[in-house]
């Protein structure tokens, strides 16, 4: 009861002075800059941070937040329409959402993308507001070694994402992990794949490269087909549709679930969140084969991990000082500028203030659900554009974003080269999403493996010694021999047996 | 919240002179570029003085923010710009006395290339260790240090940062041997400590701080000339035994270099009035940086023994960084 009175006051709290009107605006903003390519949840958060400055801490943060929420969301805007993921967060939104978009489903597809974001927000923020502490401290056991393995984990998961062929799967995430590994060494700043070029031993961005192999192979291929009139829409449906929700909870539960829980972990964001999802619902699912080529279920599982992941990058800011994302690192510094000092006193210092971030998380996701609801027709005439008039726009957009993020001729260069090479893998048939599943998690794998074996003196035992440690490894272990087709067999015949 | 130098090497005396016959300010819209991405220390302190100096002189102030290549990029830009004025710079300490040490071709000369300002805000690092370690005072950890070489690690924001070569000249002083383990940010470093990967840091008061009050870290001294209004029980590392030892972080303001000396003076004048604002100062406070709203020749001063002092740690302990 006491709880209840708490978020009762929260929302009191936060709901006075015109704070809808700055949801809705703040709400839109983030989704727009979501929605480009290029320009990230975090870049949103840290801009509008120094336009709060003169506002009061209250609806400062409530704009942040709903920056934050909107920026995450808007990203499947553009992956559904044009198959370029608006934020790193909607890569793996491309891989149904615009499959659907071709058959004529896009509205749909974004009603279903409108539905699974806002039920991830809402269940993260209701562990949030429910599991706060304890989730924080479970997420600070994951050391080096920990995260080793989560990796670890999502690579032998990645050959399972490409739909037809699994060694060309297993090729392109090679690839990625590759590109993951150009640029300095973390412990000793060792030049790796640099060749005495300055701007190589800073690395390949994830960002101008996904711009790259989603944005410009994209536009390429969009150049070289004959005019396609499938994406033409009949304006479907924009409206969610129930049935999506309640033939798919199970993997709204098991994504929101899984997102608020990597959100929780520092180091792992929402593109991580939103991968993994994805993976557990394709092998949890009955329609496996739908995957990749519109399925309902795989869309709604990328939406709703990523959604739920942005509560849960809160959670260990307010419980820890830690932010469990990027977009989370920026918030805290805001929360800090305006005198709120997230953290472990916050409990005795403010205990209030979680439930005011809980009233303006439920307020942001209501606000993301309205635009969902109102945006998506505008947003269809975008398909009715010719494709030979909206590329070159694209291919600007793609330019701009990848620049945008520091500002450095080099990174178009690599997007340039990234479309270039990503689209004659896609002509060869080799899938996009273990490559950049390949340099998301192949940064994570070499600086945690390279962090503990300096931590341990070159010692591997603990990662599979500790006892969060073990446990990741023996589930990795089960992962890959589960891929192997006739152990799988075996062990799937024994089941039945068993019941 | 008006803080006198915490750690500076120069000593703490003049107040900005007051300008006689005063400079008239460029009738030209200033811009403030800023080395890194909003958000931070320095993008608070440049959007800051603008909305400050815009009111008070009626002119425009932009913020720039020019990233990349660790502020190299900003730097090299500002020491192209006319010193009319018009282009202001918001240095980081690491920009103008570490990178230069530590990059092979900077691309800008931090003495030659600009005119000194001032050193607006600095704050001091924090020696904190993991509270399961049997230390809680400067000499025990350093004993600990010895009798565990292969436990004792240490995080810091990055290879070259001020907590990396703060804590490389903490063990070229008391011969100890610790493992350094870079993460990206201080964040990320101060996460592993508390979860105990780590055993000890020097790291950026801000980010720690929260930690300590809680319980979570144990702080054993502070980086300053002189102990820290918020944790004023915590001893510096010089009252703790190592003489002459500080370690922390500023930002200066700078502009192009050759500016005139009138024109100089009046922004000095004006930033450092600005900076000792009471409202200025607690906007910044929230960043974990005191006001030092210093002198041209202390900035001066500060970058030569600054650099100094680096050079030599770099060298005695090999460090690179491309």
């Amino acid at each position: 009861m006491d709880a209840l009175n708490n978020l009762a006051g929260g929302f009191a709290h936060v709901l006075g002075g015109g704070a809808v009107w700055h949801a809705l605006w703040a709400t839109l903003i983030g989704i727009i800059i979501g929605a480009l390519p290029g320009l990230t949840a975090t870049m949103g958060v840290a801009l509008l941070t120094t336009l709060t400055f003169g506002m009061g801490p209250n609806v400062a943060m409530l704009v942040l937040v709903c920056v934050y929420v909107g920026a995450i969301y808007g990203g499947s805007r553009s992956a559904i329409l044009l198959n370029i993921p608006g934020t790193p967060a909607s890569a793996a939104s491309t891989l149904d959402g615009f499959p659907l978009a071709r058959q004529g489903l896009a509205g749909r597809a974004m009603g279903i993308s409108t539905s699974g974001s806002w039920l991830g927000t809402l269940f993260g923020t209701l562990i949030l507001a429910l599991f706060a502490p304890s989730f924080g401290e479970f997420a600070l056991q994951f050391g080096s070694y920990e995260m080793f393995w989560v990796a670890m984990f999502g690579i032998i998961i990645a050959g399972s994402l490409s739909g037809g062929d699994p060694l060309k799967g297993y090729i392109a995430g090679f690839i990625g992990l590759f590109v993951a590994t150009i640029g300095q060494e973390t412990n000793h700043a060792y030049a790796r794949f640099a060749y005495g070029n300055g701007d190589l031993a800073g690395g390949l961005g994830l960002l101008p490269v996904l711009v790259g192999v989603f944005g410009v192979a994209e536009v390429l291929s969009a150049m070289r087909g004959p005019a396609v009139k499938a994406v033409s829409s009949k304006i479907d449906s924009v409206i969610p549709r129930l049935s999506d929700v309640t033939k798919y909870w199970k993997t709204i539960l098991r994504s929101g679930a899984l997102g608020t829980f990597i959100g929780a972990m520092p180091g792992l964001g929402e593109d991580i969140a939103a991968w993994t999802s994805y993976a557990a619902a394709k092998r949890a699912s009955k329609e496996k084969e739908k995957f990749g080529k519109g399925s309902i279920e795989g869309l709604m599982s990328a939406e709703t991990g990523e959604s739920a992941c942005v509560p849960g990058a809160i959670i260990p800011v307010l419980t820890l000082a830690v932010p469990g994302s990027a977009p989370a690192a920026v918030l805290m510094a805001a929360m800090m500028i305006h005198g709120l000092n997230p953290g472990p006193m916050l409990a005795i210092t403010a205990p209030e203030f979680i439930y005011q971030i809980v009233a303006m998380l439920v307020i942001a996701d209501m606000v993301k659900m309205f635009y969902g609801l109102v945006l998506v027709r505008p947003l269809l005439w975008i398909l009715l554009i010719p494709r030979e008039r909206l590329m070159p726009i694209v291919f600007v957009l793609c330019t701009v974003g990848a620049f945008a993020i520091t500002s450095r001729l080099f990174d178009i260069w690599v997007m340039l080269g990234a479309g270039l090479v990503g689209f004659i893998l896609r002509e060869l048939r080799f899938p996009m999403a273990p490559l950049v599943l390949g340099i998301v998690l192949g940064d994570l794998l070499d600086k945690n493996l390279l962090r503990g074996l300096v931590l341990s003196g070159g010692d591997v035992t603990p990662f599979f010694t500790r006892p969060i440690s073990m446990g990741l490894c023996a589930l990795t272990l089960i992962a890959a021999l589960w891929s192997i087709p006739s152990v799988a067999g075996l062990l799937r015949r024994r089941k039945p047996a068993e019941a | 919240m008006n803080r006198r130098s915490l750690f500076l090497a120069a000593p703490a005396i003049a107040i900005a002179p007051r300008a006689r016959a005063q400079e008239a300010w460029p009738t030209r819209p200033t811009t403030i570029v800023v080395p890194y991405v909003p958000g931070g220390p320095s993008d608070i302190l440049a959007r800051t003085l603008a909305q400050h100096l815009q009111a008070r002189l009626g002119q425009p102030f932009v913020v720039e923010n020019r990233t990349g290549a660790n502020g190299a990029v900003a730097a090299q830009y500002v020491a192209r710009q006319a010193p009319d004025g018009a282009t202001l710079f918001v240095a980081a300490s690491g920009i103008m006395t570490i990178n230069p040490l530590l990059l092979a071709r900077a691309g800008y000369d931090p003495i030659r290339d600009f005119t000194p300002l001032t050193v607006a805000i600095s704050a001091p690092n924090l020696l904190v260790v993991n509270p399961g370690l049997p230390v809680t005072t400067l000499p025990e950890l350093i004993a600990w240090m010895r009798a565990n070489p292969d436990k004792a690690s240490y995080g810091s924001s990055g290879i070259g940062s001020s907590e990396h070569l703060g804590m490389e000249l903490f063990a070229q002083r008391t011969d100890t041997r610790p493992t350094h383990i870079p993460y990206p940010g201080g964040g990320a470093a101060a996460t592993d400590l508390v979860s105990g990967t780590l055993s000890l840091a020097l790291l950026n008061m801000a980010t720690v701080v929260p930690q300590v009050q809680a319980g979570r870290l144990r702080a054993i001294a502070v980086g300053g000339r002189t102990r820290h209004p918020l944790l004023p029980e915590v001893p510096t590392i010089m009252e703790a035994g190592l003489p002459d030892f500080t370690s922390g972080s500023w930002h200066s303001i700078v502009a192009p270099r050759g500016m005139a000396a009138p024109l100089a003076t009046r922004i000095q004048s004006e930033v450092t009035t600005t900076l000792r604002l009471p409202e200025v100062g607690q906007r910044l406070a929230a960043t974990g940086f005191g006001v030092e709203a210093s002198s041209a020749t202390e900035l001066t001063t500060t970058i030569e023994s600054e650099t100094t002092r680096w050079r030599d740690v770099v060298r005695r302990a090999g460090i690179a960084a491309g």
